[in-house]
């Protein structure tokens, strides 16, 4: 069976997606030794890559990028093409990463072994732990639980295309599911889609149909900034109410939400 | 503003920093502690080192079925191998988490607290 990870990268006005997917692809073929492949609609010739697939540009949401506290810029977010990767992967076995996932480490070689054909992150750790991330435990209040689309495994079977079917269809019926969901969010979020999809697929409560991703999910927000990587090393600043925390990570897997600072940080590698 | 005010808000914030420091250590030693076998995933714990050094004691020398974190039977045909390898990812990780720990213990300000 064919192992490969794929990554997602549509440039805005605002952030270069595909510098951030070449940066987030040299870390995976360093940690994971497989290929990456990348889908996007903007011209790549980035040899990293091992395919360069091209989709037709399709008009996102729009949302706020925020780079901390110093600004935050409306910008059009193009995430909508995420249900496809099932027909998009050149691979039987895939590891879908967000570009902004930063692989500083080997723990995601679990997948490819596992046992279950789909596997996501439930659990998260926020490196603000002083933070109320309420958010990322249930999709609202009193609803289902929350799942990350930031990383997630799967292989080409009937069931998980059952699952990315359903996503679709959520998707494309997003107030209908907003409103029966409880969900606050106006745009389309993936992360939502998924919780939702995979509560579809256990029948409508808790289940197996995913296996967890070993360990947790680290992250930092978009308020916060990536102000330095030394190897698989990361030095943060972290909002602790009106000021920062300085905080650093050895060896965790990261996802910088700040994008706008890890760019800034990929030119100082 | 008073320096005593000033200092104390110093100490305040090395204090946070220290702190969340050590939870990020602690998640790092987690991590450290997972071991991937034949598509199970173990989290290598004490009481995992103890039942598998049981399991040998006992003289199994057959294919034992160990349950994994995600409560999924693995198969280990070797369980000294599978011994020898958990008892070294648990020295790694506890090492490297001492390690750590120690560096926290002596710094004494935020830079050499989070200095990359």
């Amino acid at each position: 069976m064919t192992q490969g990870v794929l990554l997602f990268a549509q440039n805005n006005n605002e952030i270069d997606y595909l510098k951030i997917a070449s940066y987030a692809a040299t870390r995976v073929k360093k940690f994971l030794n497989v290929p990456v492949s990348i889908i996007t609609t903007d011209l790549c010739n980035d040899e990293v890559f091992d395919q360069i697939i091209y989709i037709q540009d399709i008009a996102g949401n729009t949302k706020y990028f925020r780079d901390g506290n110093a600004r935050a810029t409306k910008s059009t977010w193009k995430n909508t093409s995420r249900s496809r990767c099932i027909d998009l992967s050149p691979y039987d076995e895939t590891l879908v990463l967000d570009v902004d996932y930063i692989v500083n480490s080997n723990k995601l070689d679990y997948c490819w072994d596992s046992p279950y054909d789909f596997l996501i992150y439930k659990d998260s750790y926020d490196l603000g732990n002083w933070r109320n991330n309420k958010e990322f435990r249930n999709i609202s209040d009193q609803s289902i639980e929350f799942y990350w689309a930031t990383v997630f495994f799967f292989r080409k079977t009937p069931d998980v295309r059952s699952f990315f079917t359903l996503v679709d269809h959520i998707k494309e019926n997003w107030s209908f599911y907003k409103m029966v969901y409880n969900v606050h969010s106006h745009s389309f979020r993936n992360d939502i889609a998924f919780s939702i999809g995979l509560h579809m697929m256990n029948g409508f409560t808790t289940g197996n149909f995913a296996g967890n991703l070993p360990g947790k999910l680290h992250y930092i927000l978009d308020t916060d900034y990536l102000i330095g990587i030394n190897g698989t090393s990361m030095q943060f600043l972290v909002q602790n109410q009106s000021d920062y925390i300085c905080l650093k990570t050895s060896g965790l897997d990261m996802h910088v939400m700040n994008k706008y600072s890890l760019l800034r940080e990929i030119s100082n590698v | 503003m008073d320096k005593q005010l000033e200092k104390a808000f110093s100490i305040a914030n090395y204090m946070t920093t220290l702190a969340s420091q050590r939870q990020i250590i602690k998640e790092e030693f987690h991590q450290g502690l997972l071991y991937y076998f034949n598509g199970g995933v173990f989290k290598v714990t004490p009481a995992l080192i103890t039942f598998v050094k049981m399991l040998i004691d006992l003289d199994n020398d057959d294919c034992t079925v160990l349950i994994d974190d995600n409560e999924i039977p693995v198969d280990v045909k070797n369980i000294k191998e599978f011994f020898e390898s958990i008892l070294s990812v648990y020295y790694s990780a506890v090492n490297e988490y001492y390690t750590k720990n120690e560096k926290l213990r002596k710094s004494r300000s935020v830079e050499s607290l989070t200095a990359l």
